[in-house]
């Protein structure tokens, strides 16, 4: 039978990374109900994407006998909310990032899934990403050599992009932003391929009040900036890699890809936002590309996220977008914010349980 | 105007592309005929660690990754034999020109699908092992033609595995990224046992000299049950003590074995001609080496060093001839060179699928006891009989 899957917010990102790619997963999953705060647009996605049903209220989606897990597809501030409604409906979920606002919020959606006997699988699945699988076979292999050092960056991503149509105001809210948006790729990955970070020191700034936004539904609408938008993280992992961290929504773009990871013999380039793009390694002066052919042919593939929730439930797939990891990235940003506020670098302190990665033994 | 290089993937980072195709295909001299553009191995620790050090660009984990690729005109399929068909069969649908290293397939009705797919593509394949183009080969031909041993009577031919693969090929494990390179598959079905793996070379040059043949029957089994590769143990399941008798035109009959162990002759691989008037044996007519273009480039190396044979061949220059697997080499540059000039190997998949008759058709003969007639034939020059 199929997993029955209830979308619960199906906005820009649901509309663009989640709905049009389903069919990949085949008949593993089937959506039977959307839902939104506007009824026009839990209308129009439904009459669009072919749902049988569609509500304004996420109360109905949790509570539904005909919905087995829950995609919470909300903005930023009702992540947590929406997922301990489900877990309490005794749903599994996947959700989008940050799974919470706060690492303690985590701490309770995983007492609530353990209640529940459920599995609560968190987004960004960029450790799903072919290419950084590929980047993670690379590090254990050894043929980059001993690693010290790496950097991750996510320049620009926030809403509003060329096209998009929800208001954008959530991601400028206080302790909104990139760094809790965008830094999170990086964040992950690094952690996820290096092991857990120990220290962190940040610094931070705004670099504007507000916006104007330029097309669109919302065009004309100023938007206020309330978060820093232009933040710098150093980070020291437990495997004494040293790493920096960079996520602001001030540039035109970057030119540098998104995680490199650097070993005495060589270095490696790893796209997190674009399947299409292959792992560079430079050694001995060349260029080798790693190029993976994936379903998706660009862009990220947020898909791979639902794909092992409904592995995992499934059976015989180890959880691996964990609580716990979330738990330790969402640690990293709230150091970071305290970074800042006091000028100091911050203990990241209480270690979090996810499973490290034998590369990390290695590359250490 | 030169055409612009070939570029080439090696489909298969294992012992053979470490050793010879890799260092041969990347050095200067070849850098204007073929650029090797790709790599392709589920090792990808392997490929990606060979890779950075030959220069080369890209690296796929699959070949359909590596087939979906756009800047690629041919590939070397480097893979186990078993694999060849499938992989060679994607390479041509996918629109490349195809050098397939050793025996092309394992049987004449997958063979000769791939030569109607090649030609309805206008696609070439280059199926080595080509022996045609050995001048050794060529010159025994011509010895025999002259009469040099009178009327040809027999020949005998053929190769021993002996523990080669498990044993004497140090690319397998020593300075390789990630686990060993398994040789287990030489020894399963389909595509293992010394027919297919070293015999290939023999029947090729055998019938290179002599043309088609067009009878077999042998015998064949298992006499080594397991064989070691470092810690680990390796059942046998293909064949590898195999015997053929072989009938070519006017009575003129051939052994050709492929066995668990044991040459006939200190010359590896060569062939022994029998005649009313003497013997050729490999280099040897009557015991005293023969001439033949090149032979000074082997002078100094003794007759039954087979690599310094190996190496008399026209691309086979400078480094090279410190490298490897020069044959190997010279069979990918002769698929270069008719892709980029038009001009045909005379190393061709119709005489490939030839010796892959013979094979199959020995294999068929021990398990029935039945002589088989051979089905296939190729473009032979030929030499008048004495």
């Amino acid at each position: 039978l199929p997993l029955r899957l209830g979308l619960v917010g199906v906005g820009d990102v649901a509309q663009r990374d989640y709905l049009p790619e389903l069919g990949r997963l085949g008949d593993r999953v089937v959506v039977t109900v959307v839902c939104s705060r506007s009824a026009e647009r839990a209308r129009d996605v439904a009459d669009r994407f072919g749902v049988a049903r569609w509500t304004t209220s996420y109360a109905d989606v949790v509570a539904a006998t005909d919905v087995d897990a829950v995609l919470n597809l909300t903005p930023i501030q009702k992540h947590a909310e929406v997922t301990l409604a489900a877990l309490a409906g005794g749903k599994h979920v996947y959700s989008e990032k940050p799974v919470a606002q706060t690492a303690e919020e985590v701490l309770q959606i995983r007492d609530a899934a353990a209640q529940a006997g459920c599995i609560v699988v968190t987004a960004p699945c960029v450790l799903l990403f072919p290419q950084v699988k590929r980047a993670r076979e690379i590090l254990s292999s050894g043929s980059l050599g001993p690693v010290h050092s790496a950097r991750g960056s996510a320049l620009g991503g926030v809403p509003p992009w060329e096209g998009y149509i929800s208001d954008p105001s959530p991601f400028f809210a206080v302790d909104a932003g990139p760094l809790v948006d965008m830094a999170v790729y990086p964040l992950h990955a690094l952690t996820g391929l290096l092991g857990s970070a120990r220290r962190v020191t940040a610094l931070a700034q705004q670099t504007r009040d507000a916006f104007r936004i330029a097309s669109g539904p919302y065009a004309g609408k100023e938007i206020d900036v309330d978060t820093a938008d232009n933040w710098h993280l150093v980070l020291e992992l437990d495997s004494g890699v040293l790493a920096s961290v960079e996520a602001n929504n001030c540039s035109a773009g970057s030119l540098a890809p998104e995680l490199e990871i650097a070993g005495e013999v060589g270095t490696m380039a790893v796209s997190l936002l674009d399947v299409a793009e292959p792992v560079r390694v430079l050694a001995d002066g060349n260029v080798t590309e790693h190029r993976i052919l994936h379903g998706r042919a660009s862009g990220p593939d947020h898909l791979l996220g639902v794909e092992h929730l409904v592995d995992c439930i499934e059976g015989g797939t180890e959880l691996t977008l964990s609580l716990d990891h979330a738990h330790h990235v969402l640690t990293v940003l709230e150091a970071a914010r305290l970074s800042v506020r006091e000028g100091r670098t911050i203990d990241v302190g209480v270690r979090s349980g996810f499973a490290l990665p034998t590369a990390v033994a290695r590359a250490g | 105007v030169p055409a612009d290089p070939v570029r080439l993937g090696v489909v298969g980072v294992g012992a053979l592309a470490l050793r010879g195709l890799l260092p041969h295909l990347t050095q200067a001299d070849v850098r204007e005929r073929v650029s090797v553009v790709a790599l392709c191995d589920p090792a990808i620790e392997r490929a990606g660690a060979a890779a950075q050090r030959h220069g080369i660009p890209q690296v796929f984990a699959s070949l359909e990754e590596l087939l979906s690729f756009d800047g690629l005109d041919a590939v070397s399929i480097a893979t186990p034999i078993g694999l060849h068909y499938e992989h060679c069969r994607l390479a041509l649908e996918a629109g490349k020109h195809v050098h397939v290293n050793k025996t092309m397939t394992t049987t004449v009705a997958e063979a000769s699908d791939l030569i109607d797919l090649a030609r309805s593509r206008a696609l070439r394949i280059v199926a080595s092992p080509g022996e045609v183009l050995r001048p050794q080969v060529a010159r025994t031909r011509e010895l025999l033609a002259e009469g040099a041993i009178g009327r040809l009577t027999w020949v005998i031919c053929g190769a021993g595995f002996g523990a080669y693969h498990e044993q004497d090929e140090p690319e397998r494990s020593d300075g390789v990224q990630g686990p060993p390179i398994n040789p287990a598959w030489y020894f399963r079905i389909p595509g293992g046992g010394p027919m297919f793996d070293m015999t290939s070379y023999s029947l090729h040059q055998l019938t290179s000299i002599l043309g088609p043949a067009r009878r077999t029957t042998g015998l064949s089994g298992i006499r080594i049950q397991e064989r070691r590769f470092l810690d680990a143990t390796i059942q046998t399941e293909a064949d590898d003590n195999t015997i053929l008798l072989l009938e070519f035109d006017d009575k003129v009959f051939a052994i050709a074995y492929g066995t668990a162990a044991g040459d006939h002759s200190a010359q590896f691989g060569a062939g022994t001609y029998f005649g009313t008037g003497g013997v050729i044996e490999g280099v040897l007519l009557n015991g005293e080496p023969f001439e033949y273009p090149g032979k000074q480039l082997t002078d100094n190396a003794s007759v039954t060093d087979w690599d310094a044979q190996m190496r008399v061949l026209p691309d086979v220059v400078g480094e090279h001839r410190q490298i490897p697997e020069a044959h190997v080499f010279q069979d990918v540059m002769q698929l270069v060179d008719w892709v980029r000039d038009g001009t045909p190997s005379p190393v061709t998949a119709e005489h490939a699928r030839h010796v892959i008759d013979i094979i199959e058709s020995g294999y068929r003969a021990a398990a029935t006891g039945s002589t088989q007639e051979l089905s296939t034939s190729f473009d032979w020059a030929g030499f008048a009989t004495v």
